[in-house]
């Protein structure tokens, strides 16, 4: 008697579904007979995957004899299949690729089996953090490929991966990975205290994450590194540093981290350890270069043009006897359309972009050069500054250095080298105040720690790194001893 | 009240005594000290070292007694909640005064040597909010500030081999022409460019394992020392005493000699380059004032640090002359010797009855 109030319940229930169901698109119901009852299989087109439907599912209800969906669940070889009384729950799983099988009459009713359809991406080189030597491999979207590019490399029990979920639409799997022992807990904890806090419905990619769980979200610099190097996070993380996978981005951040290591390309590391030291100060030299050297110009042509040495004077004045604007009206005016080249060229494909970048460089310069717009000198000036930001090989520290050129410009024109200074000044406390995960962001230069120099502004050879960087205060701070020390 | 977080290492110490002591004083400090030693007045920079040695060492011995480790705890400890709490305040405006004498010599300059018509509330409106950024959170960017402000300028310290080609040995002979009493008066001129130290009586809780900073401190005082001694010697060489009468700034004098193939008149990029060794004084001397002002009245440092600001602003701007940066220049100098060599030893003592009476009575 009991039972067979159930089994109406259920039959209701059934047709309640598969009428809901209907309206949806791309809904497949398949009704097979079996023994005595019938079978209905139900799924969404869109979400499951043909192969595995025609090859493991579809076979095994029809050829294999059983009673009831318990005795079937025995015959499938897909994992974490469910058996499930309550139609409600089936639509849900529905649009997560589960299939359903309901066989009438038989308790528990349904069997959810899960064959999403994987749309994945292969893994390929890096792109922006392209290096001529090392490893070849990049993050792709899906993040448990990446989890599994990063564990590859770093194949021991101490791993530890925290899994999360954020926002409140798209629910994206977010992962926070340290190695236990070597990481401090404390900056984990802040990283996963944060991404739990994260208020926001919609989390596509990982900048989403890094704006959100910044230290300080008025800040034009970036506070978490971001990088597509797989091989770059396996290295970090033995720095005992912490880092955060999104689901759907390419790009995994890492965190604590310092404004030095913006500029330090992992390609530093596959190099001899002076030619990547020399090459890591021409970099650093390259963006002060590329800060400074428009404002200055402004600055001297200004206000101080008593500082250009004599020898230098009539070179100067020759060049911009026949330009008819103020030398902030012409700086301004070539930096924005160096910018404008650049977002062109970026906005464009690759071959158009190509083109871009000749019309724009060759034609437009020597033509306003020509036209007596601009003198040459500034050329020169402007496009050693665009030079010297596309040597950072953080992409969104490139663009902090492209934007703070532009107030400095104006300071530089209103109060010359001194207004330089004062602005370069509140640039220097912005700094000093900003944190990574709660830790300084100036170290090692502030606060100072000479043991951090042997890899910031330099890199010294990997045997004299006995020590981690302190800065991201590791758990254990030696770095294990050579392999005869224990002996 | 004062977490582990707040502290900064004693090694810093350095750094905030030599960022406190020098300041704008470089520019022009050889013209006033020599007025009684005359040539030997390098050797009052030494002696006024020494006694500034002496006052950090009481200072030391002082604030150790005390769990808050401060002035305004120890103005109130040894004179109650009334009187104490006026000395503080008054500590404070001695404080205020200092952070204006530097700003306004600042800006005195850049009025003579680069920008003749620029408008002092402009300029200032431009730096005191960058000062507001300093010290309206945290006493780690004041240090931070204080240390850049250490390093980065020092590299200007080699433009003192320019004027060594023309160096005149005989300007400084013979030593010891003037007699003790002499050199010892221009040492108390000198005194003005030590006087920062009394920021010390304010930051000392800060500092972890401050007992121990000591030998930081007197370092720094040495680092502070070598600096003006260094400056000091080179201009005697290169001015004899005439010509060092008529300059008012020597050091920039030095400065319109050098010329780099990149660069004629390195004086334009020199003042600017000071900027970063005048921001500490000013920060850490505001930040001090707040502080006490805070530690007083319990109104809230941001508050505090605002009022001092403000304060800062409308003194700057007020002074419109020469004379007038002249007279803070001298009051400053005045009050410094008197606070330093007079009130804190006075300090020292009466603490020391103080306790000793507590002791019994207890």
């Amino acid at each position: 008697m009991n039972r067979n109030m159930e089994q109406k319940k259920i039959k209701r229930d059934f047709e309640k579904l598969i009428t809901e169901l209907k309206k949806k698109d791309g809904f497949i119901h398949q009704q097979v007979k079996h023994n005595d009852s019938t079978i209905h299989v139900g799924y969404l087109k869109t979400s499951v995957d043909p192969e595995k439907l025609q090859k493991y599912v579809l076979p095994r209800i029809q050829d294999y004899v059983y009673n009831d969906l318990t005795e079937l669940e025995n015959h499938m070889p897909i994992a974490k299949t469910e058996l499930q009384n309550d139609a409600s729950k089936v639509q849900e799983k529905l649009v997560n690729g589960f299939l359903f099988i309901h066989m009438e009459g038989s308790s528990p009713a349904f069997l959810l089996i899960p064959i999403p359809l994987d749309e994945k991406r292969q893994v390929s080189v890096p792109e922006v953090e392209f290096s001529v030597v090392g490893p070849k491999e990049a993050f792709v979207e899906d993040i448990d490929t990446n989890l599994n590019l990063v564990r590859k490399r770093l194949a021991i029990p101490e791993l530890q991966i925290e899994k999360l979920q954020v926002g409140t639409v798209t629910k994206t799997a977010v992962a926070v990975v340290s190695i236990k022992g070597i990481a401090d807990e404390e900056n984990v904890n802040t990283a996963v205290q944060r991404i739990n806090d994260v208020d926001i419905d919609q989390v596509i990619d990982s900048s989403f994450v890094q704006e959100t769980i910044a230290d300080n979200k008025n800040s034009p610099f970036p506070q978490l590194l971001d990088t597509e190097r797989p091989d770059r996070i396996a290295s970090i993380l033995v720095e005992g540093k912490v880092a955060i996978f999104v689901d759907g981005s390419p790009h995994v951040l890492l965190g604590p981290t310092t404004l030095i290591e913006f500029f330090s390309a992992f390609e530093d590391y596959f190099l001899n350890w002076m030619v990547a030291s020399a090459f890591r100060l021409i970099r650093l030299i390259a963006v002060f270069f590329s800060i400074l050297i428009t404002p200055m110009y402004v600055a001297v042509l200004t206000h101080h043009f008593e500082i250009v040495p004599n020898e230098m004077m009539p070179t100067l004045v020759s060049s911009r006897e026949q330009v008819p604007f103020p030398p902030i009206m012409e700086a301004i005016i070539l930096e924005l359309a160096i910018e404008l080249l650049r977002e062109a060229g970026a906005k464009l494909p690759t071959k158009v972009g190509q083109t871009i970048g000749i019309v724009g460089g060759i034609v437009i310069g020597t033509a306003s050069v020509e036209a007596g717009l601009t003198s040459n000198v500034l050329l020169i000036v402007v496009g050693i500054a665009a030079l010297g930001s596309f040597t950072t090989p953080v992409y969104k520290m490139s663009n902090t250095i492209r934007l703070i050129r532009f107030p400095l410009i104006i300071v530089a024109h209103v109060y010359g080298l001194l207004g330089l200074t004062i602005f370069i000044a509140y640039i220097m406390v912005h700094l000093l105040r900003l944190t990574s995960l709660g830790r300084p962001f100036m170290e090692p230069i502030f606060p100072f720690r000479l043991k951090d120099f042997k890899d910031a502004l330099i890199r010294l050879p990997f045997d004299k790194q006995h020590k981690r960087p302190y800065a991201v205060r590791p758990s254990k701070v030696t770095r294990p001893p050579a392999k005869d020390e224990g002996k | 009240m004062i977490t582990l977080k707040d502290k900064v290492s004693s090694f810093f110490v350095f750094f905030l005594i030599t960022a406190a002591q020098i300041g704008i004083g470089v520019l022009g400090f050889q013209r006033i000290i020599s007025e009684y030693a005359g040539h030997d007045a390098w050797m009052s920079i030494i002696v006024a070292a020494l006694a500034i040695s002496g006052v950090i060492w009481l200072m030391y011995r002082m604030l150790g007694h005390h769990e808050e480790g401060d002035i305004i705890g120890i103005h109130r400890f040894t004179f109650g909640k009334w009187l104490g709490g006026l000395l503080s305040v008054l500590f404070a405006a001695y404080l205020v005064l200092l952070a204006t004498v530097v700003l306004r010599t600042y800006v005195e300059i850049i009025q003579v040597w680069m920008f003749p018509h620029i408008n002092v509330w402009a300029l200032l409106l431009l730096i005191l909010p960058l000062v507001y950024y300093i010290i309206s959170v945290e006493f780690r960017t004041v240090v931070g500030v204080c240390f850049l402000g250490v390093v980065y300028p020092s590299f200007l310290l080699l433009t003192l081999f320019f004027p060594l080609k023309y160096a005149e040995p005989t300007n400084i002979m013979p030593v010891m022409d003037h007699s003790m009493i002499e050199i010892i008066q221009s040492s108390s001129l000198a005194i003005l460019e030590f006087m920062g130290v009394s920021a010390l009586l304010v930051f000392y809780p800060f500092i972890r394992d401050a007992a121990k900073s000591q030998k930081f401190a007197q370092l720094g005082n040495g680092a502070t020392m070598l600096v003006y001694l260094a400056i000091c010697i080179v201009s005697y060489l290169y001015y004899n005493q005439q010509e060092l009468t008529d300059v008012i700034w020597a050091t920039l004098g030095f400065w319109k000699i050098i010329e780099l193939p990149f660069m004629a008149r390195f004086e334009y990029f020199g003042i600017s380059t000071l900027f970063f060794s005048i921001l500490p004084n000013i920060a850490l001397f505001t930040w001090a004032s707040a502080r006490t002002l805070d530690r007083t009245f319990h109104a809230g440092h941001k508050k505090m640090a605002l009022l001092v600001i403000t304060i800062l602003f409308l003194v700057c701007v007020g002074m419109t002359d020469r004379m007038g940066v002249n007279i803070i220049n001298d009051v400053a100098g005045k009050m410094g010797l008197v606070v330093l060599f007079v009130y804190v030893p006075l300090l020292f003592l009466l603490n020391v009855v103080r306790r000793k009476v507590k002791k019994n009575g207890s």
